[in-house]
């Protein structure tokens, strides 16, 4: 595959997710173009186009972090083991219509909002593993942290994005007081 | 095993490298206890109710333009191809002699730099538009490894952005002058045996080397540790003038 087609496969959603971890359009563009000149450059670390997709991202996350721990304006990251049972918004197998319901009646821009809301550990997290689809191995790769702490993070950041996208159904009245009804 | 630990251990462990008896036995808890099983489910449909929702961006045009003519074509499909045609070109170039190598070197430099001028007529991708210099210098500071100097020249200064030739990030500053652009192309230090092509000429006490190409005319020349590459379809006369 040229690196053209390369690049242009993958370029959407390397701008997503710049633009998800910037928060404004001209860092994400930066961010992507940065991406693509390394990834041009290092080339030759590329084992397998398969493995293409996760080789991008961790180049376009790598570049964010090292970019803003030089300006020191990431926080730092605390993981707290989460205990995995809190409870959602009701028990005994009424979530998931409630999640439909939801997910039906938030704008396209809430649930970007609602992404952008996380704290940076918990957004990149949802961003590579329930947006991008990639592998949780790649992921714990990109991330170079441990199948525990992906976890943590991952269970961490779909309970703030449930929590974020309730308020928006809420508050656009498409969905009634229904968190309390355990 | 408690609903915690089973919850835990089976998070991540839907496709898992190696099983160990923890995990056979979470699954096992799983299957017995039905809100573990609706915790998972739970989990899965959320994932997939985000996928679903349509919510990525197109990149914009502008930036997939930039990225792509910023990068020239090169293949990525087979690194045993490429090792074959290094070494190939390795014994060309021993075959050949030092003097082949500098001259297509030279050579292939030059029409590099005629190339990426003519592209970027159409499309200038400029990615900091400014007639400042100190801030056109400053955009590139952390960008490339080498400290670039905006020269003033008679001419008016449009911006600037990055371009890559023989897998080096390059400065890249525009000019305009009667309706002509001027692009001069930045990078450190380079072999001057390889700027040895056309006939040198000194203009304002710098050597400067003068090619044509393509129609158009590429001076080149070194300066304080950069060499410097600049084209344009202006006259020799008129260029003279300008550096």
């Amino acid at each position: 595959m040229d690196f053209k087609e390369l690049i242009e496969k993958h370029l959407d959603s390397l701008w997503f997710t710049a633009l998800r971890l910037t928060k404004n359009k001209e860092d994400a563009e930066d961010l992507v173009q940065e991406t693509s000149i390394r990834a041009y450059e290092n080339i030759g670390s590329l084992r397998s186009e398969n493995k293409a997709k996760s080789w991008l991202f961790k180049i376009l996350t790598n570049t964010f972090i090292n970019k803003y721990r030089k300006s020191k304006s990431l926080p730092e990251e605390v993981d707290v083991e989460p205990d995995f049972l809190e409870p959602i918004f009701y028990k005994n197998g009424h979530y998931f219509d409630m999640e439909k319901d939801m997910f039906s009646c938030v704008m396209d821009e809430d649930v970007k909002n609602a992404i952008d809301s996380l704290p940076i550990e918990f957004r990149t997290v949802v961003l590579l593993v329930d947006i991008e689809e990639l592998s949780y191995k790649d992921v714990e790769d990109i991330l170079k942290i441990s199948s525990g702490t992906l976890a943590s993070r991952l269970y961490r950041g779909r309970r703030l994005l449930r929590d974020a996208l309730y308020e928006y159904a809420k508050r656009e009245g498409f969905l009634k007081e229904k968190k309390n009804e355990v | 095993m408690k609903c915690k630990n089973s919850r835990k251990i089976n998070y991540l462990s839907e496709y898992p490298q190696i099983v160990t008896g923890d995990m056979l036995e979470a699954k096992r808890h799983v299957n017995e206890c039905r809100e573990c099983k609706e915790f998972l489910e739970q989990e899965r449909a959320f994932a997939s109710l985000l996928r679903q929702t349509g919510i990525k961006d197109k990149a914009p045009a502008g930036l997939r333009q930039r990225i792509l003519m910023a990068t020239p074509a090169r293949n990525t499909r087979s690194k045993l191809v490429y090792r074959i045609l290094s070494a190939a070109a390795i014994l060309i170039l021993f075959a050949g002699g030092y003097i082949f190598k500098l001259h297509s070197d030279t050579k292939s430099l030059i029409e590099n730099i005629v190339n990426d001028h003519i592209s970027f007529l159409s499309y200038s991708g400029i990615q900091i538009s400014s007639s400042n210099p100190d801030e056109v210098k400053a955009w590139f500071g952390s960008r490339v490894d080498f400290g670039v100097n905006v020269p003033e020249l008679a001419a008016r200064l449009k911006g600037g952005r990055l371009c890559l030739l023989d897998k080096k990030r390059l400065a890249l500053v525009f000019y305009e002058h009667e309706g002509s652009q001027i692009s001069l192309f930045m990078t450190g230090e380079l072999n001057p045996e390889r700027l040895l092509s056309g006939k040198e000429v000194e203009i304002k006490g710098k050597k400067v080397r003068i090619v044509e190409q393509k129609g158009y005319n590429l001076l080149l020349w070194q300066d304080r540790g950069l060499t410097y590459a600049l084209v344009s379809d202006l006259s020799l006369d008129e260029l003279k003038k300008i550096i």
